[in-house]
């Protein structure tokens, strides 16, 4: 426990003292919104990866792969994927067209101040989207690691990033950033090589991918922090608050603060907001009975491939490339990064199935990468359990230092300095930014706290989703297609953004069922090609905006080229 | 060299970069979801291949757990080669008076 406050301890130190070296490299308030473009591809890379990697990958991956199994197996590959296609269509050429975020590229390439108002409302709906899940990633960590309440962790973390943000800006956090990437990458590889040797696979019959349901390796107390539903599969005998008492197959409720002991070799109830799998429908990405498996895997994996591209704390980060042939070598050297690091959290999902059980109890397995190096003894236990502490926490800070800054950016630069105050001076400006992070991030705070219920991963999954609807469309035909329209790009943006964000909203409030529910629980295979549909069709009608040809020429003429013919950037 | 004449030629290099890049990116993306779709239809298809074991593992966590991410990085890198050579090969032209 010591050890643990130690190592998060020095992850924020050094985050402070980190970005604070780097403000007083931060002299103009541009560098303070955006680093100067003097970074190379691989420290560009470690700093893109390190805001990338969220909660989502830390602990919401091997969460989700305890609780469904290979169906959760899309999402590590559909995280990576998405640097895939932003190589192919959008790196190189917005690098040239030199725009920072989303909002300055719809201005510019349309000349249309309204683009970028709708772009930065965008902006916000990704943004709170994203940070939520960071929030709850911290809630139940310290809740599980020091027993604090929930609220807690999602008011620190809040805290921490609203200071790290408004007193750092963008040129210290590139070497943050960085810092965090190789934190989570040594937080999850080695925790996991040492769980693999140390626990193993498997205890006797009871294997990962064994056909039944998941077994307590051990007797194991449950202690419930609220009231639970429980799906008891085969009857078995508890003892409840010290009294021993038989539980029959079917359900069960727990008021909060019962204590549960269960024996071991029994097979472990399932909370009823999870369901219990056997370990055959575990095991396979499309179990029998699921009728829209495929349905929900492909839309996903459009949602994660065209959505990276429209992640604003992303692509704010390949403007401090220096030129286009850096910023595709960045999105390469990325890929490989989050590749090797994407081969570790599953593991902690498998080991999940077969060591902690008592997470299905609770319907806590976003916890599994922090309960199970607590399994250990000793002082490799401590070591490990701080070390993956030290690496949620990193990842906590790192993507909302990010997202947070997109946030503050749209509400104080988009929104209100652009609209509101267009004759402010460049230092207020500045205190119109830090004004906007402690707005944007006062509310992620409020909505974190009502997101327990909701799994890490699905919610970071909802905002890939919204910016794959709204962001993807602009930025794919803006940057390919000359006859883009102003008018098209609006609507396009406003309904592909709109209709994804009801979609969403409409399953985390309501309860569909059949092929409407799987549809609104992931909209992408809808929203994006309706978006798309949108902006071709209002923009065949329309005339596309001024300087279009010259625009797209200057994202598309190699450097050495434009040189020769003299257009400039 | 007067900027005009630039101009005037603005549509012709507009016409043939935007194609050239155009097609390294969509060769590019086809292959790419070959590998990121054709993974799910195969399983969806062929349910026997998930209760297939390779050293322990089902073929799908072996897939997209681990042989997934290096197929992305040799897209990506290989593109990377494509594209320079590209471009490269355009400026060479633009070069030649």
């Amino acid at each position: 426990m010591n050890l643990t406050i130690i190592f998060v301890g020095v992850v924020i130190v050094a985050t402070f003292t980190i970005g604070l070296l780097g403000i007083r490299i931060a002299r103009t308030t541009s560098d303070f919104f955006v680093a100067t473009r003097a970074v190379g591809s691989i420290w560009n890379a470690s700093a893109i990866s390190g805001e990338y990697l969220s909660a989502a990958s830390f602990l919401g991956i091997a969460g989700l792969v305890m609780k469904y199994g290979a169906q959760a197996m899309w999402f590590p590959l559909g995280y990576a994927a998405g640097y895939v296609t932003l190589l192919l269509f959008v790196a190189a050429p917005l690098r040239r067209f030199g725009a920072y975020t989303i909002p300055d590229f719809a201005e510019g390439r349309f000349a249309s101040r309204g683009l970028r108002r709708i772009a930065a409302l965008m902006v916000l709906v990704i943004g709170w989207f994203y940070l939520v899940p960071q929030m709850k990633g911290a809630g139940v960590t310290l809740e599980l690691l020091a027993g604090a309440p929930y609220w807690f962790g999602v008011v620190m973390v809040g805290v921490l990033v609203v200071a790290a943000v408004a007193f750092g800006g963008m040129k210290g956090i590139t070497y943050v950033q960085a810092f965090h990437f190789w934190t989570k990458l040594v937080a999850i590889s080695f925790p996991a090589l040492v769980l693999i040797i140390a626990l193993g696979w498997s205890s006797g019959d009871r294997t990962p991918f064994a056909e039944g349901l998941p077994t307590f390796p051990d007797d194991t107390e449950v202690t419930f922090a609220r009231d639970t539903r429980l799906e008891v599969p085969t009857p078995i005998t508890v003892a409840l608050d010290g009294t021993e008492i038989s539980w029959t197959a079917g359900e069960i409720e727990v008021r909060e603060g019962s204590q549960v002991l269960f024996s071991a070799g029994d097979v472990a109830p399932v909370a009823a907001s999870i369901g219990a799998m056997d370990g055959t429908s575990w095991t396979v990405p499309f179990p029998e009975g699921e009728r829209y498996g495929l349905l929900g895997a492909v839309s996903l994996l459009i949602a994660t491939v065209l959505g990276t591209m429209g992640l604003p704390h992303i692509l704010v980060r390949f403007y401090t490339n220096r030129d286009a042939p850096s910023a595709r070598r960045t999105a390469v050297v990325i890929l490989g990064f989050i590749g090797v690091f994407y081969l570790f959290p599953w593991i902690f999902g498998v080991l999940g199935r077969v060591w902690v059980p008592e997470l299905y109890v609770t319907g806590d397995t976003d916890t599994v990468v922090l309960a199970l190096p607590r399994l250990l003894d000793g002082t490799l236990g401590n070591f490990i359990t701080a070390l993956v502490a030290a690496g949620a926490f990193s990842a906590f800070i790192s993507t909302s230092s990010g997202l947070l800054i997109s946030v503050a950016g749209a509400l104080s630069h988009d929104l209100y300095a652009q609209f509101v105050r267009p004759e402010a001076s460049a230092s207020r400006r500045l205190w119109y930014f830090r004004f906007g992070a402690v707005i944007g991030g006062a509310v992620a705070v409020g909505l974190g706290l009502l997101a327990r219920p909701f799994d890490i991963n699905v919610l970071v999954g909802w905002a890939f989703a919204i910016a794959a609807s709204a962001f993807c469309p602009l930025l794919i035909l803006g940057i390919w297609w000359r006859r883009l329209a102003t008018r098209g790009a609006a609507l396009g943006m406003l309904v592909g953004g709109a209709a994804a964000t009801a979609a969403i909203l409409t399953t985390m409030l309501g309860d569909v069922h059949g092929l409407l529910g799987a549809l609104l629980a992931q909209p992408a295979i809808v929203t994006v090609p309706l978006a798309f549909g949108v902006m071709i069709v209002f923009s065949l009608w329309d005339r596309p905006p001024r300087h279009a040809d010259r625009l797209l020429l200057r994202m598309h003429l190699p450097e050495r080229a434009a040189e020769r013919l003299r257009i400039g950037r | 060299m007067r900027d005009d004449r630039d101009t005037a030629l603005d549509p012709i290099y507009l016409r043939t970069v935007l194609r050239v890049n155009l097609i390294t990116s969509l060769v590019h993306l086809g292959v790419f979801l070959m590998v990121i779709l054709g993974g799910p239809l195969l399983f969806w298809l062929f349910p026997p291949l998930s209760a297939t074991y390779l050293w322990g593992m089902p073929l799908p966590w072996l897939f997209l757990g681990v042989a997934g991410f290096p197929l992305l990085v040799a897209i990506g890198w290989h593109y990377l080669r494509d594209v320079e050579e590209d471009e490269d090969e355009f400026s060479d032209l633009v070069d030649t008076p």
